[in-house]
């Protein structure tokens, strides 16, 4: 039998070699710098620095993160890369160029151009971990732009606009507000959410343009919550001090509101007795807001109601009116209207409001009260809610009221209807007619009101249906201030010298 | 003159003296601020638009109608033997807007909230006080 030779055979030698080489090279492979991810440049390493530090994607648009963020201070950017005032004008300018590509009808180009827009406001917002406030920083020295010739004039796309500035840097304070929000629920911590919210509330008495960013941004948001109450409050003061715009100081009071409600800070319980107490302030915000609380309690309305009646202050009554009109279910918006109907015998706008929201509740409620043959003021507003729609539904309404209501100042208010939203064939037949009526063309008050209805058929450029119903108007008693109207509207509308 | 006709005719005194009084309506002029209240809004880039005596703003978003009621007076009651005329009757207006923009797009530079057009809804008095025809007697 064959024996192998004593001693250890050369593969014998090599395996611990080839081992300990392997480990080696695993070892060196381990500890070996990795590449950038996607493909970036070494050379990017600031950027990348940066990008590893920074803070998570924003939420919504810019996408979500995969695990709760790590917040860090913001880390200054190298002198090199562009600040942050310089990615805002850039965004102006692409957001310019857009525009004029949109113009332009170049829609292709317009697309490309709005998705860069996207993009680089997303590595705006992933760059600056403060961006919000570097944005109320920017925004401070801003004047207020004059908007109607920044959005009118053809936009030039090598300046950035004040106007272009301001929009680019309220999505930013926007989308700073929704980011916080994301990383507030992930963490269950506020705080970096509630700081920035209230650096808007500091800002705002600064400027007309920082008070309506800050609307823009906080009104009927859920941003606003109890720890911001002195801070609201304290521009509903200013704004008693006339130092800052009401409409807004009772807009974000309101927000408040709903938003103290709405996360459990306060109970609707909680809010209508604050709401009782404060029915009768002074203060106009904290009214709104009080008679708003208690009138969406069913418990309450009929006490707000009653204490309207008793005030009699038409101012009160009627912006109580259009916060049912705007923020009531319809049925019991109708409600509250007819209930002020004592104290504000005509509120059109609350009704044009209510016509838009729910045409066929007002529609059901105008034949309602025209059967009973209640209200007469009331059916002119439901005539003006419904009419001034222009469906199908508000000319019946009109035309129906026209024909049947006895009250001449609804059969008035549906000719206004009728030529506003009839066309010139409706309106003109809805002339005559009223002006076959005794009711109308007797009265001189009514008479005047038919020429403002008249004017209505001036948009559509019949001039023989202006001239036959104007001659018949010249014929009848009108007053001397609606008599010089019509003289100088068939002066524009007829040929030189006819309407003399 | 009998007894009769002294009677009947204290009784029309005494009657007609409460009916000459009532003609008096006792009401006076209460100016009423112009108004202008805003109806729901687009997503749009804001608004500027002006009429005599009004301009209309918006930061962002696009009324779709703004109604616009302007100065007038209505009666109110009054504690001297005065009624209103009625002098004048003024329009009360909604204007119509629409944004205007051929894409969603993420600057909203180039969306407009453009005038659409403007009717006339009603009309209302403007009034002046005058004394009661009887109160000048």
């Amino acid at each position: 039998m064959h024996t192998p030779p004593r001693g250890r055979s050369p593969i014998a030698y090599l395996v611990p070699v080839f081992t300990a080489s392997f480990v080696l090279a695993v070892a060196v492979a381990l500890s070996w710098p990795r590449p950038a991810p996607h493909g970036v440049a070494a050379a990017a390493t600031a950027e990348a620095a940066a990008a590893a530090t920074h803070l998570a994607s924003p939420a919504g648009s810019f996408g979500a993160p995969t695990e709760p963020p790590a917040r860090l201070d913001a880390t200054p950017p190298p002198a090199a890369e562009p600040s942050f005032e310089e990615r805002v004008d850039e965004l102006v300018r692409i957001g310019q160029r857009t525009a004029e590509l949109a113009q332009q009808d170049d829609v292709d180009a317009a697309k490309a151009a709005d998705l860069q827009a996207r993009t680089r406001f997303g590595e705006l917002m992933d760059r600056f971990a403060d961006a919000g406030e570097r944005a109320l920083a920017m925004l401070t020295t801003l004047v207020a732009p004059a908007p109607e010739a920044d959005l009118a004039a053809p936009l030039p796309s090598d300046r950035p606009t004040s106007n272009g500035r301001r929009l680019v840097l309220q999505l930013v304070v926007k989308t700073e507000c929704e980011r916080r929000d994301h990383d507030a629920a992930a963490l269950q911590e506020r705080a970096r959410l509630d700081a920035f919210v209230q650096a808007i509330l500091d800002v705002m008495p600064g400027s007309t343009l920082l008070a309506e960013v800050g609307e823009a941004t906080l009104a009927e948001q859920r941003w606003l919550r109890a720890v911001h109450e002195p801070g609201v409050l304290g521009l509903v003061r200013l704004a008693a001090e006339q130092r800052f715009p009401r409409p807004i100081a009772t807009r974000l009071l309101l927000t408040l509101w709903d938003n103290l409600q709405q996360s459990g800070e306060r109970s609707s319980e909680e809010l209508s007795r604050l709401a009782l107490l404060l029915l009768g302030d002074d203060d106009p915000s904290q009214r709104t807001a009080a008679c708003r609380q208690l009138l969406k309690d069913a418990r309450y309305r009929n006490l707000v109601l009653a204490w309207l009646r008793e005030r009699g202050d038409r101012a009160v009554a009627n912006e109580v009116a259009g916060l049912a009109a705007r923020e009531l279910p319809i049925a019991e918006a109708l409600a509250v209207l007819r209930e002020l109907a004592a104290t504000l015998p005509r509120a059109p706008n609350a009704y044009l409001v209510l016509g838009f929201r729910a045409p066929e509740a007002v529609a059901d409620s105008y034949r309602e009260l025209l059967a009973a043959n209640t209200h007469a003021n009331v059916r002119c507003d439901l005539i003006t809610g419904i009419g001034m729609t222009r469906t199908p539904l508000g000319l019946a309404i009109a035309q129906l009221a026209l024909d049947s209501d006895p009250a001449a100042e609804a059969r008035v208010q549906a000719v206004f209807a009728l030529t506003a939203q009839g066309g010139v064939e409706h309106g003109e037949a809805a002339l005559q007619r009223a002006l076959d009526d005794p009711g109308i063309a007797n009265d001189p008050q009514h008479l005047g009101a038919m020429v403002l209805a008249l004017q209505n058929l001036e948009a559509g450029g019949d001039a023989n249906a202006i001239d036959r119903v104007g001659r018949r108007l010249q014929a009848l008693p009108l007053p001397d201030s609606a008599r010089q109207t019509l003289a100088a509207m068939l002066e524009r509308c007829l040929p030189a010298g006819h309407g003399r | 003159m009998n007894w009769m006709s002294l009677t009947a005719a204290a009784a029309a005194f005494c009657l007609a003296g409460p009916v000459l009084a009532q003609k008096c309506p006792r009401e006076r002029a209460v100016t009423v601020a112009q108004t202008s209240v805003y109806g729901a809004s687009v997503t749009c880039s804001g608004l500027s638009y002006s009429i005599p005596g009004l301009t209309i703003t918006t930061t962002t978003g696009c009324p779709l109608f703004v109604t616009v009621t302007p100065d007038h007076e209505v009666a109110m009651p009054a504690t001297s033997e005065t009624m209103v005329r009625a002098h004048t009757t003024v329009p009360g207006k909604i204007i119509f807007f629409q944004c205007r923009t051929s894409y969603l797009i993420f600057i909203p530079i180039s969306s407009t909230c453009a005038f659409e057009r403007e009717v006339n809804f009603g009309a209302f008095s403007r009034m002046t006080t005058i004394p009661c025809p009887e109160a000048q007697g």
